[in-house]
Formats: C-alpha cells, structure tokens, sequence
C-alpha cells in the first residue's frame, strides 16, 4: 500500500482505512517486535507494542511526507519503539542492555562490525536452511523454536493434529541440524 | 530441542531483508490480530482526542463547540470497527446478562397540545387528526426495524463479503481532492496520481461483484430505492465505464464512484472485510425512541449496550431518518453511528437530541442537525453555488447572537441556534461564509463577509 493509498482510504473512512493498513502490515509489525521482544517480553507486552505502533502510525501519518510505499515507513516506527521497549523491559527485568549491543549503537567499532555481519550471515544460512525444509515443516519450526509454541497451538493454526505437528517438527529438527551441520552452525 | 532453540536465537534483532523471510513464517490467530486492532483504535482515538484537547479545538464563548462535519464519518467507522469487530465477526464482546427494551414516547411535538375549556368534540377531532397525520411510536419502530437491515447493507454494501479479491479487478483513476486543499504549494502530485485542472485523481481498484441479485446498477437502484431516498449517494453509484481503458482517469465533477459497471459486470471498490447485521444491534437495548418527529419525517435512534474487553461498557447508537416521498413511502435519508463509553448516570432515555450530538448541544435542546445542517446545504447552494456546499467546514451550537447580516427577522428567538460555516475561494479577501439557522431551519442571518 502507498501512503496516496491510504490517504485516500483516510478521507473516505478513517477506520476503514486503519483496517485496510493493519491487515495489510500486521504480520509485518508483528515480526519486527517479537523480533525484539522474544527475549524479554510476554505475550501482553508484544501485544501492546504492536498496537503502540499501529496508533503511532495513523496518527503521526502524513501524505504529504509518506506518498510511496509505507513499508519502509511502518518499518521504521516499528523497529524504533520495539527498540525503545526492549530496552524499558530489560531494565524492568534488572537485564542489563550492553551498549555495544548490535543494534543499538550508532557508531559501531569495526569489530562490531565484523560481528555484526557475522551474524547477519548467519541468519541468513539459517533461514536459508528453514526454508529448504519446505512447507509445512518450515512453518513448524519457526514456530515451535522460534515463536515458542507448543504442539497444539500450532496444530491449531495450520489444522493440524497435535499428534502429528511433533512427529513432523522431530523430523524437521533433525532434517534443519544436519543441514545446518554443513554450514558449521551445528554439531 | 534446547539447541534448536539456541540456534533460532540468532533470529533475534535481524536485519530488515530477513525479517521479510520470518514474517512469511507468522501465524496468529483472528481473535489476536482484532484484539490488537481494537487496542490501537483505542490508543489512536485518545492519541487524536488529547491532540484536539491540546492545540486544534477552538472555543469561542459560552456554549459554542467547533465540531468538524467529518465527525460523524469518523463517528460511524468508529462505532463500525467496534460493533462489528467486537461482536459481528470475532465474538470479542461478552454480552452482558440481563436486556431490557423500552419504547420512549415520541418527543413531545407528537403529543396534542395541552387545552383547557376545550369541547369534547374538538379533542376528539384533534386526536383524529394526530392520529391521521403522525406515526405512532410502534409504527415508526416498525419501519425501523424493516428498514435497519437494507440500511446497514448498502452502508457496506462493499464489504468483501460480496467480492472475491482473488479475481479479476480493474482500476480507474477517479476523483480524490482539489489539489488546493492538499497542498498550498506547487509541489508535483505523488507518483500515481493525476492532477487535472487543479483535481487531484487517485487510482482505485475496483473488483467484480459476487451477488446474485444484481446484473446492472438499476437492479441496484431499484432494489435500495425501495427503502433509501437516495441510493445513489448512499451507495455511490457511478456509471458505466466500458467506454474506458484500465488506467485511465475518469473525470467525475467531485464525485468518488464506489460502483461501476465495465463490459456488462459490476465492479466495487474493496470495503472492510467484515459485516455488520441487525443482530448487533438487537440485545441489551439501553434506549429506543423517536426523535424530530412531523408528518413528514422522523427519526429514530436505538441505543444499545455492549461490553468490550478493550473499551469496557460502551453505548452504541445507530439512527435512521426517515422521510415521506411524493407517493406517500418512507424512505430513509440518512443515518449515522456512534459509540461513546456507557455512563451509568447518563439518562440515554431523556436526550432530547441524538447521542451523536448530546456532547454539541444542551441536554434539552431537541434540534435535528442533519435537518439544519441540509438547510443550511441547500441556502448557500442557491446563493453561493454547490461548489461551495462542497466545503462545508463544520458547525457550531451558538446561543449568543454576534452582529450579523440579517436575512430575516422571523426566527426562533430561543437562543438555540446553529452557525454553518463554508470556505470559499475568496476566504482571504471576504471570510468564510457563517450561516445562521434557528431549531426549524431557517436561516436568519449570516456573518459579515469584509
């Protein structure tokens, strides 16, 4: 969606329009704050800031700034007060948040650049090797290792039995290990 | 499996093209994402609502509010992306225990005036007449709940219930602004979009109807015209396009078509994917009643309680008015929504004036603002132009008179009085142009314009 898009959503129906924009970018925000609160947040706390982000995003949107895609846009908030709030939990939790953390630096050393991609490469060997699973494994994975679900939540959201979604993700945990193995990620 | 949780650490705090791949992997459930669409329309209206507290809402004397037109829009979405949210499709809202339904009588201009001295024969010719020319308040709840279910149709008449987004869809660019009132500069339009002769058009999709009872937009109107005074307005009918090219800009003198025919199909523009029915609005009724009743028009509203897990207790309204055409029918002519957090004290039975306007005007001021509000379109239409109807910037309960340019001096003198204000092109060489209406519409006086 762009943001003449939406701007055109807004003056016809401005919950309509919040709607339209929330389907649309959902999965998205939802991915970039648990991606930063998996660590330290409930289920609540993800919850919260996703809306955060949303109310944020309609309410400071402006068409005259934002006229082409609202990906990077949306991006961009989201990334900001996911950060903001992984740091207010940390300190809440008593979790120290190291200031040559990756991403919350703005001049890094070289070093931490080295690290920094590093790591970058690494995540992209792994999601290389979910992907290469295929479905509905992949799917499986993330959700148990990654999201931290259980067998029946996700039996739940793909249609599933429980029953099955541990037999496939034993499979395709074994079958992720000895690709990854390859790549010297795992033993 | 600890180690393959350890290995998906490497996942957290991930760079922007990997966050593509993982959000693929995303899976949350309809009731999570709406409980979260409901916490962010609750932190955006607070958000908007403390903005207007803070720096846009303007006072101007004892008992004068600034509302925008738009409200009711905003208002009725509002209400919408609560109602049927909550309640129609995900079944967020507990209903509360306990309904209660009760008919209030019709507001007092129904009832036959109070006579002293007065022969039985009189009265009784005077109730006949009462009974001839006005509706009943079961009768006009009759026609409410006939009608309730057609209005709520065509308001979203849209909604993807109708369309299946999968197939074809085709997009025009058709009307979106004046270029003036989006920028005050000569910045180029967004990539996209057109401007022609200062009109801004915005391209739109439009996707194939999916409903049996409709070939063309006759079949619309007929069927809507049945029970809606004006279904094209409603409805936003547009024409045919055939004539046209996908891509093209279509040139529609201010006007957004939301339904068109192309080749012989229909085509709607995509609406909220969701529904709304009277079975929204059937329990836990907190108040039901006629309002601005004459022998020609009515309304009424129907006030309903609902308990969110978000918002709490909520009163939600919707109204209908409803008019008599030239055969005799009733038509509605409009309606709007609106929710407002229940107060137990509030006596929602005794507003004298609909919920969507008892925060604008005093508790005993019975004044139809959509009636004024049409007055008032229809006196600038004939002195000003329509162009200047178009831009209406609001409206305001004013009980104090300013020195003004008298149109006439026969009005309601009650201090209950309603300013329309219209921008126009020569705003900054003469104001804006204020139009006085008193309780029956009439327009008695307007602003200097210097």
């Amino acid at each position: 969606m762009t943001g003449s898009e939406y701007g055109s959503l807004v003056r016809k129906n401005p919950s309509s329009a919040h709607r339209a924009l929330f389907d649309e970018y959902f999965n998205y925000v939802r991915t970039i704050v648990y991606n930063h609160l998996r660590s330290c947040g409930s289920v609540e706390d993800v919850e919260e800031c996703i809306s955060d982000i949303f109310a944020s995003v309609y309410f400071g949107f402006s068409e005259k700034e934002t006229s082409g895609e609202l990906k990077g846009y949306i991006g961009t908030i989201a990334k900001r007060i996911s950060i903001d709030r992984y740091r207010s939990l940390s300190v809440k939790a008593g979790k120290t948040v190291s200031i040559d953390n990756e991403e919350y630096l703005t001049l890094r050393s070289s070093e931490d650049v080295v690290a920094g991609s590093e790591r970058s490469e690494l995540q992209h060997i792994l999601i290389d090797a979910v992907k290469a699973l295929g479905e509905p494994d992949s799917t499986i994975l993330m959700q148990k290792y990654y999201y931290n679900r259980n067998s029946k939540e996700i039996g739940k959201l793909l249609d599933m039995k429980p029953a099955t979604v541990r037999m496939r993700s034993k499979r395709a945990a074994e079958k992720l290990r000895d690709i990854l193995s390859k790549t010297g990620i795992a033993s | 499996m600890k180690d393959n949780e350890k290995i998906f650490d490497l996942l957290e705090h991930a760079d922007d093209n990997i966050i593509d791949d993982i959000a693929g992997y995303s899976k949350d459930s309809d009731r999570m994402k709406q409980k979260v669409f409901a916490a962010s329309e609750k932190k955006f209206n607070s958000m908007d609502k403390d903005f207007d507290k803070n720096g846009e809402t303007t006072v101007r004397g004892v008992e004068e509010y600034n509302r925008p037109i738009w409200y009711r829009t905003v208002c009725a979405a509002a209400a919408f992306a609560l109602v049927a949210g909550g309640v129609g499709v995900f079944g967020l809202i507990k209903k509360s225990a306990g309904s209660s339904s009760s008919i209030v009588p019709a507001a007092e201009v129904t009832e036959p005036d109070e006579t002293e001295d007065t022969d039985i024969a009189e009265m009784t010719e005077a109730d006949e007449v009462n009974e001839q020319t006005f509706l009943s308040d079961e009768e006009m709840k009759a026609l409410f709940d006939e009608y309730l279910p057609v209005y709520l149709e065509a308001e979203w008449f849209n909604a993807a219930d109708r369309i299946n987004e999968n197939t074809e869809k085709i997009s025009f660019s058709v009307y979106y602004t004046e270029k003036k009132d989006w920028y005050t500069d000569d910045s180029p339009v967004p990539d996209g979009m057109t401007e022609i002769d200062g009109i801004v058009y915005c391209p739109q999709d439009f996707y194939k109807l999916d409903d049996p009872r409709f070939s063309t937009l006759d079949d619309i109107r007929n069927y809507y015209g049945q029970y809606l005074k004006d279904p094209d307005t409603i409805l936003g009918i547009g024409g045919d396009y055939s004539q046209y090219q996908p891509g093209d800009v279509v040139i529609t003198d201010g006007y957004a078509p939301e339904i068109i025919t192309y080749n012989g199909d229909i085509y709607v523009q995509r609406s909220l994917k969701t529904s709304m029915t009277p079975d929204d609005w059937a329990d836990n009724i907190i108040s039901e009643k006629s309002l601005y009743v004459e022998e020609d028009r009515f309304t009424w509203e129907k006030i309903v309680k609902i308990n969110t897990e978000y918002w709490g207790e909520t009163a939600s309204a919707v109204d209908m008015s409803f008019v008599k055409d030239e055969a005799g029918n009733w038509k509605c002519d409009c309606g709007t929504m609106c929710e407002e957090r229940y107060s137990p004290e509030k006596d929602y039975n005794s507003l004298k004036n609909l919920m969507i306007d008892s925060d604008y005007l005093p508790q005993d001021c019975p004044m139809n603002v959509n009636m004024i509000l049409q007055k008032a379109d229809e006196y600038v239409t004939d002195n000003y132009g329509a162009d200047v109807v178009k831009n209406c910037d609001g409206w305001e309960y004013v009980s104090v008179l300013p020195d003004y340019y008298h149109v006439t001096d026969d009005f309601v003198n009650n201090g209950n009085w309603i300013r329309a204000n219209y921008n126009t092109p020569d705003d900054a060489l003469l104001g804006p142009v204020g139009v006085y209406l008193d309780e029956n519409g009439t327009v008695f006086g307007l602003d200097w314009r210097e």
